[in-house]
């Protein structure tokens, strides 16, 4: 149709049709981004301002070929994106969308991504957290946490739910990657749990706040007795796990949320939330900053580290490469 | 899931609609839901991703879909916004967290505004102010999951925090509940869910038999929620939905009667100073029970008189069109006794329908008296006196002096049926109603004024927060020598959970004769009777009652020249003024 000549009365609404696009469209919301061992990197994007809620998932070959959109194979959704991470140990990619479903992604040879199978969550998920040894995979969605395991034949169903803890939505989870039992929640009801689910009860306190939601969990793959909390009022928490309670370190990055916090396998801290600031930490005890980047147009989403250079991705339409 | 046999089920219509959080395309998910029965959606009016700044100097233009995707009425019928958590926290401790908040929940508000959708759905914030001309549907739990999480020291009591933010929005009568089902193992107990009935409400499922049965009278639409069922569609909770419908829908002639009277203000009729229309009459007349009964009254007092000889006398005073007088003929037919029967009434109107039943069906067997019972003069003197002059507190049509009237052609031997009438008083928590006095308030009337006034409403969105106790009784005939009917009554309730106070059911039992009796008490409810729906005295604000507190409050029927009236105040758990002294506002004229 030549739009450009197109007369039609004033008054009355042109009548769209949603054409699915044959190529896949970035758009301008980049909300997801993943990395894994080989270097190989996912990238969510969902257009979630525009008429229709579509999404599409890009997979690059490497940081060069992501910077550039030079993508390798891609995957058009349902709807919008809630979270994606690849599978450790597999050529798989577990995609959350906002239809409550969770679709088991295959990368073979073909351009388009097949979907192997797909499931059901009780709620939009919030995040996806995956052990590396393994093919385990947490999930968290309204005030349930789900762990599913892709290493088995049957994955319809997760392994273990648990339900009736937190009592608002939970916001995020981080496993610890030292141990295949353990992960970290931080939920809106202002607490932090860490969990061992092997345990009949399997939730205890870490960290509360008085003031607001806890909105940001990572737990430090390389000092694995501390966690790092963030909340909705923009300040990080280094909690020691052998201490309930009581925080060793704070420190206010900003005046907003804390949306993804994400750390290297040598301890590096990354941060964004709802600003264009990337800040990267290191993190023992305390926070010591390493570098605090403001190259982002827009809110920033998305975290990965490779190694020791950080991938973000933003609101922007942009992903931008930080070496340490 | 239709009717069996192709005869039409009776059933309640059971609105229904599907929660879809972020569908790719609204046309095809509202097609879809459709398709499946639903009659609304409920879904993100704005993405709960898109994280934007509304404060800042660079506010993105695109908000949302655009409006022209679906058309004003569609948007306006089918669609129920829901609100991000993100805009919640208004009234955060930390200043930045509260002013974004601040700006995103206004934005997100004046959408749905905009948009022109009828409703939106928020969690419960700690708002002082929402804005917007639509409903709000808070959405809240049932039970607060802190009642049965591991991590919790402490509950978190739902209904306090909602009665608390209600509060605060002055009862609005736009605030409405969506009330989250709790899982079957976490329900709570029966009083608890009684105290949410009395809410105005939507409600969210799992489908929970018992609690949809309590809901069943109230118009609530049913909202379901979750994961896509695997391999099917939404038709089988819609069609369940409307299986319940039908179930637990108890329909009989009662349910059809008043459907469409639910939670209706009627202010209490006047028959002593005004005429009571054909309409009127024929709505009394449908009601079966309150005919049996009082058919068997008259039919025992009639065995009961002696056999001496002389013809027994009975005299239907404030006849109307004459459905007692057709009682009293058949009580006479079915004994084998005849009587002197006479029919007396007041209203022109009346007096015309009984002179064609006198022609057309009585065959003269009736004498037909017009007048008014407190002045006419009757020589022959009765055996029974029988009337109907009963209003929803009992006397509150002025039975008692009309027939202190009447009783002057009475024989000192002769009986009245009805023989008593008690009223009866309850502590009554009902925001629909309180919000329906308001609302309802014609321009040439104070607040104070509505509020000084009793209603006759059919309540169905009300919680009764402790059974209802005796004030007065009135007895006839009256033989005293000094008559008199003013009356004081003093009681004291208990609430059992906390609860908010906001005024005073009446109701009345009645002994027509012996062991004969009526009742709108729901203690003794007469099963099927429809003639009265109960009286409600309210207060001027509603005062929150705590757990165990009691309730004290007085209660007076009082007199002059040319009216009656009742004024009342709280005594406990606070003391305020009197409610309509003198009548000031309300009063049942004489003449």
């Amino acid at each position: 149709m030549d739009v450009e000549n197109l007369i039609y009365p004033p008054n009355k609404p042109l009548e769209r049709i949603l054409l699915h696009s044959e190529e896949p469209i970035l758009y301008d919301y980049l909300s997801v981004i993943d990395i894994n061992d080989k270097g190989e990197i996912i990238l969510g994007s969902s257009n979630v301002s525009a008429g229709y809620w579509e999404s599409s998932l890009f997979f690059y070959k490497d940081g060069t070929a992501a910077l550039t959109n030079d993508y390798f194979h891609y995957f058009t959704g349902a709807t919008s994106i809630s979270d994606a991470i690849f599978i450790p140990n597999t050529t798989k990619i577990l995609l959350a969308e906002d239809t409550f479903s969770l679709k088991l992604l295959d990368i073979d040879n073909s351009l388009c991504l097949k979907c192997e199978d797909f499931f059901y969550t009780n709620a939009l998920v919030q995040q996806l957290s995956s052990w590396h040894t393994n093919e385990k995979i947490v999930s968290c969605a309204d005030t349930q946490i789900s762990i599913w395991n892709f290493g088995s034949t049957n994955t319809s169903q997760p392994i273990t739910e648990f339900k009736n803890v937190h009592t608002d939505i939970v916001r995020s989870v981080s496993v610890n990657k030292n141990e295949n039992n353990l992960f970290a929640t931080a939920s809106m009801d202002r607490k932090s749990c860490i969990w061992d689910d092997r345990m009949k009860s399997p939730a205890t306190v870490l960290y509360q706040n008085d003031f607001c939601g806890l909105t940001s969990v990572a737990w430090n793959p390389k000092h694995s007795q501390y966690v790092v909390i963030g909340s909705k009022g923009g300040e990080i928490y280094n909690v020691d796990i052998r201490q309930l309670k009581e925080f060793l370190a704070n420190y206010h990055c900003f005046d907003s949320s804390i949306h993804r916090m994400k750390f290297n396998d040598s301890g590096n801290l990354a941060v964004c939330g709802g600003t264009t600031d990337v800040i990267t930490f290191s993190c023992e005890d305390n926070f010591q900053v390493i570098r605090n980047m403001n190259t982002h147009l827009s809110y920033v989403r998305g975290l990965a580290w490779f190694h020791d250079t950080l991938y973000s991705c933003g609101f922007d339409k942009q992903i931008i490469k930080h070496e340490l | 899931m239709q009717g069996d046999n192709g005869t039409a089920q009776k059933k309640k219509r059971m609105s229904c609609g599907l929660e879809i959080d972020c569908p790719k395309c609204i046309k095809i998910a509202l097609q879809d839901a459709s398709n499946d029965g639903f009659h609304f959606v409920v879904t993100y009016a704005i993405h709960p991703q898109f994280a934007r700044d509304v404060t800042g100097s660079k506010v993105p233009y695109l908000i949302s879909r655009t409006d022209r995707l679906l058309s004003s009425t569609d948007w306006s019928r089918l669609i129920v916004g829901k609100i991000n958590d993100d805009a919640l926290d208004v009234d955060s401790d930390i200043p930045h967290v509260a002013f974004k908040s601040k700006a995103l929940l206004s934005q997100e508000l004046g959408f749905a505004v905009h948009l022109g959708l009828p409703a939106t759905m928020i969690k419960l914030p700690q708002a002082k102010n929402p804005i917007g001309a639509h409903q709000i549907w808070i959405n809240l739990p049932m039970v607060h999951p802190s009642r049965y999480s591991s991590i919790c020291d402490e509950e978190e009591n739902m209904w306090e925090r909602w009665n608390h933010f209600r509060t605060y929005c002055c009862y609005d009568r736009r605030i409405g509940l969506a009330l989250d089902l709790p899982n079957i193992q976490h329900l709570p107990s029966q009083l608890e869910i009684d105290r949410w009935v009395g809410e105005p409400q939507f409600v969210l499922s799992k489908p929970h038999q018992d609690i949809i049965r309590k809901f069943m009278n109230l118009d609530v639409q049913y909202i379901i929620r979750g994961p896509h069922p695997k391999g099917g569609d939404y038709k089988k909770y819609t069609s369940y939905i409307n299986f319940l419908g039908k179930k637990l829908f108890e329909s009989n002639a009662t349910t059809e009667y008043i459907q469409g009277c639910e939670d209706y203000l009627q202010s209490p009729l006047q028959p002593l100073t005004e005429n009571l229309e054909s309409m009127i009459y024929e709505v009394f007349e449908k009601d079966q029970v309150k005919y049996i009964e009082y058919q068997r009254a008259i039919q025992t007092a009639l065995h009961d008189l002696p056999q001496t000889g002389e013809m027994p006398v009975v005299i239907v005073v404030g006849a109307g069109r004459g459905p007692l007088v057709q009682a009293a003929l058949n009580a006479s037919y079915l004994l084998h006794r005849p009587i002197k029967l006479y029919a007396l009434e007041k209203n022109p109107y009346a007096i015309n329908t009984l002179q064609d039943r006198i022609i057309n069906e009585w065959h003269e067997r009736v004498t037909l008296v017009r007048g008014d019972m407190r002045y006419i003069e009757i020589t022959e003197k009765a055996d029974i006196l029988v009337s109907e002059l009963l209003g929803s507190f009992g006397d509150n049509e002025l039975s008692p002096e009309c027939l202190d009237g009447a009783q002057r052609f009475l024989k000192p031997n002769g009986i009245s049926i009805p023989t008593s009438y008690t009223s009866f008083l309850a502590p009554l928590q009902s925001t629909k109603i309180y919000n329906e006095i308001l609302n309802n308030r014609p321009h040439d009337k104070s607040i104070q004024n509505i509020y000084e006034t009793p209603y006759i409403v059919h309540l169905v969105n009300y919680y009764q927060i402790s059974p209802s106790q005796e004030v007065y009784t009135f007895t006839h005939p009256n033989w005293n020598k000094e008559i008199d009917n003013d009356r004081f009554g003093q009681l004291e309730f208990v609430a059992s959970q906390s609860c908010l106070l906001t005024g005073f059911i009446g109701y009345f039992e009645t002994v027509l004769y012996k062991n004969v009796m009526l009742s709108i008490n729901p203690q003794t409810y007469s099963e099927g009777m429809v003639s009265w729906f109960p009286i409600i005295f309210s207060l001027m604000e509603p005062v929150y009652v705590k757990e165990g507190e009691k309730i004290k409050m007085s209660f007076w029927r009082m007199h002059a020249e040319d009216k009656v009236w009742y004024q009342w105040c709280l005594d406990s758990p606070i003391q305020t003024g009197m409610i309509n002294p003198n009548g000031r506002s309300f009063f049942i004229k004489t003449h």
